[in-house]
């Protein structure tokens, strides 16, 4: 988990896609997770379909990446088609099993959701798949920048989540540590009764909440030592570049929009 | 125990919660029929221990972990895709759960009988908020979208407000004898 914890599920590369500003393609994503429910007919779909699949050969992600990503979803992507192909009555029927009947708009709905689905994964996927963490929260406290002026703690935010990465593995490592000193004071953690088992997870849960708590005192008062008094003035040592290609996305995702409003039905 | 900066402190101690929670989503507590996924375990404790306002500022912290693509929720899941996906709406009820839960807890007692009320109201709103995302990605009926979100999780849901309760105030408790959790309420009590 440690390893996966510090770089996430980025895959090192040099596309196009792998280069862009992190504002850009989240500002593209957020748009993208809203126009996907744009589409309502075939042409619709299929654009929305060569723009995806487009975008994610574009990005030369390896191809089981990608499908290691589509795999957690893909029941969820079946059951529904099953659901709505039983349960939508419209149009002529097509198969009729006496108790129930397949209709031809259900066959259509099931399969316009699953496209839906599998569309919404494999974008969405390619941004965390093509830009690091550290990136990503750049770019989302860059684009909240503006959030300032209405005293949201943006600095703050960021800051939260840069901790919360730094000390994953030590908690994690903490709360191995505690669980074998418990084991050797005869806790049982997967045996014996349900009650037993719960209990005996209060003593492994006390000593993890205190040893935080204590670690968050050092580090405040380890940060204030240092002069650390917020976000004003603060310097970065990693600058986002906003370069022609990222507002070339952007209006490429602005003719996403208008086409699909023209298409949809 | 001097306290300087309160602000920091309390902004460094939601962090610890998020990265809590992270961990904790990877952790199944072994019980026959219902294993306890400790995700939503984690949110009620954030919410029993910290309170409202900061168990909900812990949660924002884990979900936008989360959406950068750390692998927090359970399964090692992360993402947008998760997120946005059918199943994404529990994961940001945790927000509102934890809000609410503190809430409650904050205008009444931090006893075990209204740690058990208040996260009971809590997994309803877990559920609740999770059934509505499943219900729009999905394009599902309301009577689908519960029968599938929300039903099967009721029972498994009062056990584990159960266990987050109990074990919350315990250890809430045992935070406050061992002088590390210093709240208005707890110095009136």
């Amino acid at each position: 988990m440690m390893d996966n914890v510090i770089i996430g599920q980025y895959i090192p590369g040099s596309s196009t896609i792998h280069r862009m500003d992190p504002r850009a393609k989240l500002i593209a994503v957020f748009v993208y997770v809203i126009i996907v429910f744009l589409a309502n007919n075939w042409l619709s779909y299929a654009f929305l379909g060569i723009f995806t699949i487009g975008t994610v050969l574009f990005s030369r992600v390896p191809l089981p990446f990608i499908l290691k990503g589509l795999k957690p979803i893909l029941w969820i992507i079946l059951f529904t088609m099953i659901l709505h192909l039983f349960m939508t009555k419209e149009g002529p029927v097509l198969l009729d099993f006496g108790w129930t009947a397949i209709h031809e708009g259900g066959v259509v709905q099931g399969v316009f959701i699953a496209l839906r689905l599998l569309f919404l994964i494999l974008l969405t996927s390619l941004l965390t798949l093509t830009t690091t963490p550290i990136d990503i929260t750049d770019g989302i406290e860059s684009l909240l920048a503006p959030l300032k002026r209405v005293k949201f703690p943006v600095h703050e935010f960021a800051l939260m989540m840069s901790i919360s990465l730094r000390f994953i593995p030590t908690l994690l490592q903490e709360t191995e540590k505690i669980m074998k000193a418990q084991s050797a004071r005869g806790a049982e953690f997967s045996s014996g009764p349900i009650k037993e088992r719960v209990k005996a997870f209060v003593p492994l849960l006390v000593p993890l909440f205190i040893s935080a708590f204590k670690r968050a005192e050092d580090l405040a008062l380890a940060m204030e030592a240092r002069g650390y008094r917020g976000g004003e003035g603060r310097t970065k040592l990693r600058l986002l570049k906003w370069k022609g290609i990222d507002t070339f996305a952007l209006i490429m995702v602005g003719v996403l929009i208008i086409v699909l409003f023209l298409l949809r039905s | 125990m001097v306290v300087r900066n309160e602000r920091l402190r309390m902004l460094i101690l939601c962090s610890m919660f998020a990265a809590i929670t992270a961990i904790f989503a990877q952790v199944e507590v072994p019980l026959p029929i219902v294993p306890i996924s400790g995700q939503t375990l984690a949110v009620g404790l954030a919410a029993t221990i910290l309170g409202s306002r900061y168990g909900a500022i812990s949660m924002v912290c884990y979900v936008a972990l989360g959406a950068v693509g750390l692998p927090v929720f359970a399964e090692m899941k992360a993402g947008f895709s998760v997120l946005f996906g059918p199943t994404g709406g529990y994961i940001f009820g945790f927000i509102l759960t934890a809000l609410i839960t503190g809430f409650i807890l904050e205008k009444t007692s931090f006893t075990l009988k209204m740690g058990m009320i208040a996260n009971t109201v809590g997994m309803i709103v877990t559920l609740l908020m999770g059934t509505i995302q499943l219900k729009l990605v999905l394009d599902f009926s309301w009577s689908e979208a519960l029968a599938v979100g929300a039903y099967p999780f009721i029972v498994v849901g009062l056990i584990k407000a159960f266990l987050a309760s109990w074990i919350g105030i315990t250890v809430r408790r045992r935070l406050v004898q061992a002088n590390m959790l210093q709240l208005k309420q707890d110095i009136a009590a």
